[in-house]
């Protein structure tokens, strides 16, 4: 993922993100759940061995804290926020040790069972801002089958345009533990100055997947997965480290 | 910090958070008569899945989120409105979860509901109503078995619904029965907690659907080949072995789990009042393809719930006399059967009526799998009427409603077996 120096420049003074964007959902939320009639609002708070996101390691395989909110209108609105402790290290740019995203959308559940949603996100990171990014989405569940595809113009921050398609699904093994399954797929464009030269592909696809067992114990959730990434330094200039397949623990409590 | 170090900060985490545990609420859904005519069933609505990046993994879906406040919410409701919570099941397929809320002797249910149907937090809220399986409690019928009158041998060479998801909505089943042990795909208990509850009424009605073929041994199910889910949603009252209840709480719970199993066929030989909860999964169930068989109960007019269900195929007994005219006739008398205690015995009533008929619907379904409800209607149709009363739709005829689905002779037709591909030379 190379960014062109001057493009990147003028990306981060139009996009440059000052707390606004996160107030704003917060004030949103503050004001949904104040008025929403049969409105509802979660949260959760988790604890893991290594933040994987999209298959990639954000916390260098160390423990990460995590807390999540969500708020659900009656009507099919939805808007939430979620934290996290990261560690990383872009190439050329601060450290960052705290990520946020901020999401809202609309899910309506169809007479078949099936139910369809559209959203947005926007993430962002405290320390190196360079690196936020959003992006907007689709996405379908049935039964325990769920897929969704994000569309990103400046995927962490660079010049280029990104796509990640997932396919997730559950399979219960008893009252309370289920197996999940996750497949994902980021396609980018990589546009090195020098591809047309050396006939490099300018679309670079990396495939990331997870195998976890869970167990429900009513507002306890536990965890453990493997997951892997076909590239093991797919966002490098990113996390600054690379992400060897793994095993994952976690353990969430929903309030 | 240390690998090591972190993974003693998350088994902390983790035993911490295991303490929170205790507050999971029990399934206790047993519902006497006496209780269920106190409680109520107070639906929240529960969103669709969507985009939540917390948890263990970001974008995934999470089936169980919002369910703490759910809960909350719940809990809210009883000490607002004086009542009890005595459980909770999560039914997708209405967008709800479903709570059971006690309400205290002192306090009149129908202005509690009417009350707490105006709060805008609450999607829906009913009675809990009691259902009967519809058996005869006379056990002196010794006649002949009926199920010849169905010529099954011959209908078995045409199908024996191969692969078709029965889903029984009864009492208790003995799984391992000898002409059951192996036939029931999937069973579950929603009254309680209990594994292999035998009861008699239940045992009985799987029998007459899917007993096992061909093992020298008790009788032949109509649909040998079709895959049976044993839903214990009812439950015997005791002292009294051929009585059972069921309540909505209960029932909804299993239609739910048929749903989502994908149940082609659904019997219910049970009936008591219209039921708004059961009336919307069974909407659902039926828009999924699902075909609803239900015994009609004579005590009301209407057929009773869920024979009144306008997608529903209700079937009642060939000797009943007041049946509804929407209503199929079945053999009612003098069925074998599967008895719990590895016995055989006969049984009568609108209930194994309606049994007989969902087996014959799965071999309608072995045949034509693409069939809708009312392309079944109408090969069950028959010119036959009842002599007792000409208004009744018809007399199931099980030859000429699979000679129909055909589009061949299917019984008593040795001379036509030259022409149809799908009877054996």
């Amino acid at each position: 993922m190379h960014a062109d120096a001057s493009s990147r420049a003028a990306f981060l003074r139009c996009c440059r993100i000052d707390g606004s964007v996160l107030r704003g959902v917060a004030a949103f939320l503050l004001c949904a759940c104040a008025s929403g009639a049969g409105a509802q609002l979660s949260g959760t708070l988790s604890a893991v061995s290594d933040y994987r996101y999209r298959g990639v390691t954000f916390s260098d395989r160390k423990p990460a804290a995590q807390a999540g909110l969500a708020y659900d209108d009656a009507t099919g609105w939805y808007a939430g926020a979620f934290g996290s402790t990261v560690r990383l290290a872009p190439l050329g740019l601060p450290d960052s040790n705290l990520q946020g995203i901020v999401y809202a959308g609309y899910a309506t559940r169809l007479s078949s069972g099936m139910s369809l949603e559209a959203g947005g996100d926007y993430s962002a990171f405290g320390g190196s801002s360079d690196i936020n990014y959003g992006e907007v989405f689709v996405g379908g569940a049935i039964e325990n089958l769920s897929a969704r595809i994000y569309f990103s113009p400046r995927y962490f921050g660079q010049p280029t345009h990104a796509a990640y398609g997932e396919i997730n699904a559950t399979q219960p093994l008893s009252e309370s533990v289920s197996l999940h399954l996750h497949a994902g797929l980021l396609r980018y464009r990589y546009d090195n100055p020098y591809g047309a030269m050396y006939g490099i592909e300018p679309f670079r696809n990396v495939i990331d997947g997870r195998i976890g067992l869970r167990a429900d114990l009513d507002m306890v959730q536990l965890e453990l997965a493997w997951v892997g990434v076909n590239n093991h330094a797919a966002a490098f200039l990113v996390t600054g480290r690379s992400s060897p397949n793994g095993v994952v623990a976690s353990v969430s409590i929903s309030f | 910090m240390t690998t090591h170090a972190a993974w003693r900060v998350l088994l902390v985490a983790a035993l911490g958070a295991l303490s929170f545990a205790g507050r999971a609420e029990g399934i206790d859904a047993v519902v006497e008569p006496q209780a269920a005519a106190r409680e109520v069933l107070v639906m929240l609505r529960l969103p669709p899945p969507h985009f939540r990046p917390d948890g263990a993994y970001a974008g995934g879906y999470s089936s169980r989120s919002g369910s703490a406040d759910r809960q909350r919410i719940a809990e809210d409701l009883a000490v607002r409105f004086k009542l009890r919570i005595k459980g909770s099941w999560p039914m997708p397929a209405l967008g709800v979860d479903c709570f059971v809320m006690e309400a205290p002797e002192t306090l009149p249910l129908e202005p509690l509901i009417e009350r707490m149907s105006q709060d805008t937090r609450v999607e829906s809220v009913q009675a809990v109503n009691l259902f009967r399986v519809l058996s005869h409690d006379d056990p002196l019928y010794p006649l002949q078995p009926t199920a010849a009158l169905w010529h099954l041998d011959e209908l078995h060479r045409v199908a024996t619904g191969k692969n078709v998801r029965v889903a029984s909505i009864d009492t208790g089943v003995e799984l391992d029965h000898p002409d059951l042990n192996g036939r029931v795909l999937l069973a579950r208990n929603f009254v309680d907690g209990r594994d292999a509850v035998v009861e008699l009424h239940g045992t009985a009605v799987a029998g007459i659907i899917g007993a096992r073929a061909d093992n020298q041994v008790g009788i032949v199910g109509v649909a040998p080949g079709s895959q049976l889910m044993a839903l214990r949603a009812c439950w015997q009252v005791a002292g009294d072995q051929r009585a059972a209840v069921c309540s909505s709480f209960t029932l909804a719970k299993a239609l739910q789990f048929a749903i989502d199993n994908n149940a082609r066929v659904i019997n219910l030989s049970l009936g008591g009042p219209r039921d708004r909860l059961l009336e919307r999964l069974l909407a659902v169930a039926a828009s999924r393809g699902a075909v609803i068989v239900a015994a009609s109960d004579s005590r009301f007019a209407d057929g009773g719930f869920p024979a009144s269900f306008s997608g529903a195929l209700a079937v009642a007994a060939d000797d009943v006399q007041d049946a509804p005219e929407a209503v199929y006739l079945a053999p009612g008398r003098d069925i074998p059967t599967t008895l719990p205690g590895r016995r055989w015995g006969l049984v009568g009533g609108s209930s194994y009526a309606a049994a007989q008929v969902a087996g014959l619907v799965a071999l309608l379904v072995d045949v034509a799998p693409d069939q809708t409800t009312g392309q079944i209607r109408e090969s069950l149709n028959t010119s036959e009427r009842p002599a007792a009363s000409s208004r009744h739709r018809a007399i199931v005829d099980a030859c000429a409603a699979v000679a129909r689905t055909v589009g061949a002779c299917a019984c008593g037709c040795k001379l036509a077996r030259g022409i149809s591909p799908l009877l054996p030379h």
